[in-house]
């Protein structure tokens, strides 16, 4: 008879499987991400720290535009991406009567020019994205959340390109 | 009357040769809205996603052996048939743990061409973004949180593979 596991699987099992996908994709570290995982316990956690993740990428992105050739054309695409999604996560949050999230323009900091870093703080963006999921229970929010998070890993890759076409 | 389009079609023809349900070729094809939340629809679409994994490794399997990936982006092949392969067998892991056999591989249609160059880069293409699609359009039916965590993590595979592909085909990537 097959297992009811909605609960089942343990969490080591689940991040150690979280981790082997992470290897391939060439995204392990030694201490990979998804060995330190989150586990949301509740919605608003989970999207106030996407919200704080996104944020932190839209700082880097600002911080790259005019420092890189190039940069002028794909930043201002890339925080109009991020803006989509913003406006998406405001939705799912009206949705579940949740309060606004962190408005970007309120974050303040320095953010280095350099694309690793913008790969980093797209890589944790995913990511939180990805252990978010099954914090929300409702299918179409997962449906509309997943769709971010993949334009999220399109942009991650971009970079990727991008700091290989500067290298070579 | 629904007309199917290559991705789609690509997609009924895969998850069909892997035997998966009726229900969850139907969803796939846009003929029902949503699946019923169950063990049995997750199970379903276990054995969906696990056919695409096979039609994956199937196609970079031959792509490889056959030695039709332009030079340059063998690398990549190599990296994402890998990658291909954890993901199946990270669903078959599941499906075990639910007591449930896993679908083997299917035969696949070799690759057409005989030379290595933007034909075969195409077939690939075409694998991944059918790949991205499908997970897309499954993941808000997944009830189980282990089976959602880790179909996350293989639909952000799944749309870098297609972006690199894309990047050498020379279409917009962003």
């Amino acid at each position: 008879m097959a297992r009811d596991l909605t609960e089942a699987g343990s969490r080591r099992d689940l991040l150690a499987r979280a981790a082997a996908l992470l290897a391939g994709a060439g995204l392990a570290t030694a201490t990979s991400p998804a060995v330190s995982a989150k586990d949301y316990t509740s919605r608003r956690e989970a999207l106030d720290e996407i919200d704080r993740l996104a944020a932190a990428c839209g700082m880097r992105l600002g911080a790259l535009r005019g420092a890189r050739p190039g940069a002028g054309v794909l930043v201002p695409r890339f925080l109009k991406a991020l803006d989509r999604h913003r406006a998406t996560r405001e939705d799912v949050r009206r949705s579940f009567g949740l309060p606004s999230g962190v408005d970007p323009a309120s974050q303040v900091g320095e953010a280095v020019a350099d694309l690793p870093g913008l790969r980093q703080a797209l890589d944790d963006l995913m990511i939180a994205y990805a252990e978010s999921l099954p914090i929300y229970g409702e299918s179409n929010v997962v449906s509309r959340l997943a769709i971010d998070m993949v334009e999220v890993s399109r942009l991650r890759t971009v970079i990727d390109l991008w700091a290989v076409a500067e290298a070579e | 009357m629904i007309v199917l389009t290559p991705r789609r079609q690509f997609i009924r023809s895969a998850a069909i040769n892997a035997g998966v349900s009726a229900a969850v070729v139907n969803f796939l094809e846009g003929r029902v809205a949503a699946l019923p939340k169950s063990e049995d629809t997750d199970i379903a679409i276990l054995n969906a996603a696990l056919a695409l994994e096979h039609e994956a490794i199937g196609v970079y399997g031959d792509a490889l052996a056959r030695n039709l990936v332009p030079a340059g982006l063998r690398e990549y092949a190599v990296e994402f048939v890998g990658a291909h392969e954890g993901h199946r067998d990270t669903q078959v892991e599941i499906l075990r743990e639910r007591g449930v056999t896993a679908v083997g591989p299917h035969k696949v249609d070799p690759i057409r061409e005989t030379a290595a160059g933007d034909g075969v880069l195409r077939r690939l293409l075409s694998i991944e973004a059918a790949a991205e699609s499908a997970y897309l359009r499954l993941i808000g039916q997944i009830r189980t949180n282990d089976y959602l965590l880790s179909a996350g993590f293989i639909v952000v595979d799944e749309a870098r593979h297609q972006t690199i592909w894309r990047r050498a085909l020379g279409l917009s990537i962003y």
